[in-house]
């Protein structure tokens, strides 16, 4: 019995060392002798869809780029479309300069104004500048004329003028303003009343200060602002002081830094 | 009896014509600018301490802003500490700078005007010590013997309004926006309903000591000048964002007004510099474009700000040089190279949100605008019905 039982032991532990043995063999086979055919077979056959979705890929990718392109084509000729705009406007815009340098300044030299839109509006941009125009401090476009100072009092409620410094209460000073460039804008012209003693007379000290002409900075009395069309006008001021010497008063009128008329008037 | 009194009487007449002369002489002490003019003093407790400012007023002086400072006298005593010592030391300066007035000064008592000033209101309300104020003054009566005296503790709403009242002439009191530009801080204002009552009050919490200082400690370790401006400009910009541009649009005053002043000490000391010229005009006229150019100059050629230099620039020869020398050597004392960039950066700041493409404002920088409101009060004391 026992011969047997070992027997059986034996036989079952022979078949099955046989069958993992097949099986392992089977297995490392297949494992190391794989067919690309049956592997692309095995591919399709496990997942067909994979090539028709590349191609959608491909296809949606083209559409992608293809559109990507177009944009940038628009882009582009949109680009050089505001280049044509912006050079257009740029060339207005010397013109418009030159116009503007060429009413202020009657003989200065005109700057050069870019071909059309070759150049590179930038560049241009960065090179020019206002400086090489020289504004001509030796002509003025206005003319003054008829100059007078008065010395003014009160009698009887009217106001009189008088030639003595005990009377006078105010200065009165007036001038004729032709405009003789073909401009309107507006335009200052400071004034300066200088007292016997040199003093520069002034109403308040918010009413006066300074500015720049060809014999250096000046203190003004008196600053008017006027419409500068070509009607000739009158413009007047007055200033009032705390007392009134002897001796001459000295009215000057100045534009743009420069004296354009003088006159004197002499208090006892 | 008669020959004793007929010996003696030369004598009492020369001593009666001495004590006459004297008094006089005392009132003559002032070269008055003005014809009809008055002498008035005006004296003011502060943050710092006590000061005490002679003024001339003249008849036009509401119409044109006409008083003219004849003499200025500060005692610091740290009022604003609010301890024993401080309060002393004020009590002291106070009661002898009102001597100094009536007594040395010849300026009847009628004549001296004494307030306390916003700043010491403002310390003492957030510290509960309005007592100090309040004994402060019953001391000073007591000790000059005055118990009637009127001391005023005026707010910064009614500081800015006498200011305005007395440095702006009435023919610009519509269309002027006041700012002065303080040490420690900004304020200003203007009056939108066409009265003078009602003060739009405008608050800055920079002023030149203060932008000074928050940029010496962003300096750190490298105090240099190069450093300095960098980080002045980084203060101003912080400035500017935080603070100026809101407070600006907030007053209103950018439709209402076509006149800015600005007083206070940086004020005075570049309209100064910029206008030596103007050594005797109180207000001095300035553009925006003047001040960036005279910003540049500070920064990069400060030498030619000295007294010096810029009496080399006066050619006219009606001006008077020592004058002008005199008054640029002052400012130079009171503020170095880094205290005007401090400023001067500032009032840049302020000025720029009013600087328009189109619309163009009128800038001023007014030179005593420190005792403008003395001009008021007297005013509005001396016409009191």
């Amino acid at each position: 019995m026992k011969d047997k039982k070992s027997i059986l032991l034996i036989i079952v532990s022979f078949l099955l060392f046989i069958v993992s043995f097949t099986l392992l063999w089977t297995w490392g086979y297949r494992f190391y002798n794989k067919q690309p055919g049956e592997e692309a077979k095995a591919g399709v056959v496990a997942s067909p869809a994979p090539h028709s979705m590349r191609d959608s890929l491909q296809m949606l990718y083209a559409a992608t780029e293809k559109e990507l392109d177009d944009r940038l084509i628009r882009v582009s000729s949109n680009t050089d479309s505001l280049k044509d705009v912006l050079n257009k406007k740029l060339a207005e815009f010397y013109r418009l300069r030159t116009e503007i340098a060429a009413l202020l300044n009657d003989k200065a030299p005109l700057p050069q104004q870019p071909s059309s839109s070759k150049k590179d509006p930038e560049n241009f941009i960065q090179k020019t500048s206002f400086d090489n125009v020289t504004p001509d401090k030796t002509s003025a476009p206005l003319t003054i004329s008829d100059v007078s100072l008065a010395a003014v009092t009160t009698e009887n409620d009217r106001e009189q003028e008088t030639t003595q410094a005990q009377r006078t209460e105010k200065l009165v000073g007036s001038f004729l303003v032709k405009n003789n460039a073909d401009q309107n804008n507006v335009s200052e012209v400071m004034v300066i009343v200088l007292q016997p003693d040199g003093q520069v007379v002034k109403n308040s000290a918010w009413e006066s200060g300074t500015f720049q002409t060809n014999e250096g900075k000046k203190v003004y009395s008196y600053k008017l602002r006027f419409d500068n069309n070509r009607e000739p006008r009158r413009l007047l001021f007055s200033l009032t002081t705390e007392k009134y010497l002897k001796g001459s008063y000295t009215m000057q009128v100045y534009f743009n830094g420069v004296l354009l008329a003088k006159t004197i008037k002499t208090l006892t | 009896m008669f020959a004793t009194v007929l010996k003696r009487l030369p004598l009492a007449v020369c001593i009666c014509t001495c004590i006459s002369v004297h008094h006089a002489s005392a009132q003559n002490n002032f070269k008055l600018k003005y014809e009809n003019s008055s002498v008035y003093a005006g004296i003011d407790i502060g943050s710092k301490g006590v000061k005490l400012s002679v003024l001339e007023i003249g008849k036009n002086a509401k119409k044109n802003g006409a008083f003219n400072i004849l003499k200025d006298t500060a005692i610091n005593t740290d009022f604003i500490s609010f301890t024993q010592s401080s309060y002393q030391a004020t009590l002291i300066g106070l009661q002898k700078l009102y001597n100094t007035a009536l007594k040395d000064y010849g300026i009847s008592a009628d004549r001296i005007f004494t307030v306390v000033s916003s700043g010491i209101k403002i310390q003492a309300d957030k510290e509960e010590k309005q007592n100090w104020i309040t004994q402060l003054i019953a001391a000073f009566r007591s000790g000059i013997g005055d118990q009637n005296r009127v001391v005023p503790v005026i707010d910064v709403t009614e500081e800015a309004r006498l200011s305005h009242l007395g440095i702006v002439p009435d023919s610009r009191r519509y269309n002027t926006f006041l700012i002065d530009i303080g040490s420690g801080n900004t304020k200003g204002g203007y009056f939108p309903n066409g009265n003078t009552k009602d003060l739009k009050l405008f608050q800055l919490s920079w002023g030149t000591k203060s932008t000074a200082n928050a940029t010496e400690k962003r300096c750190e370790e490298d105090k240099s000048l190069t450093n300095y401006k960098r980080q002045l400009e980084r203060v101003l910009l912080g400035a500017e964002n935080s603070e100026i541009v809101y407070a600006v649009n907030e007053s209103g005053a950018y439709p209402m007004s076509d006149n800015i002043a600005f007083s206070g000490g940086i004020a005075w000391s570049l309209a100064n510099l910029m206008n030596p010229e103007l050594y005797d005009n109180t207000v001095v006229p300035v553009t925006y474009n003047d001040l960036v150019k005279f910003y540049d100059k500070i920064s990069n050629n400060y030498s030619e700000l000295l007294d010096t230099s810029i009496l080399k620039t006066i050619t006219d020869p009606a001006l008077d040089k020592v004058a002008i020398g005199k008054e640029i050597k002052r400012v130079n004392q009171v503020f170095d190279q880094r205290a005007l960039l401090a400023g001067a950066g500032l009032l840049l700041k302020i000025m720029r949100q009013f600087e328009g493409v189109w619309e163009k404002k009128q800038f001023y920088l007014v030179k005593n605008g420190q005792v403008g409101w003395i001009s008021a009060y007297v005013d509005k004391n001396i016409n009191k019905p």
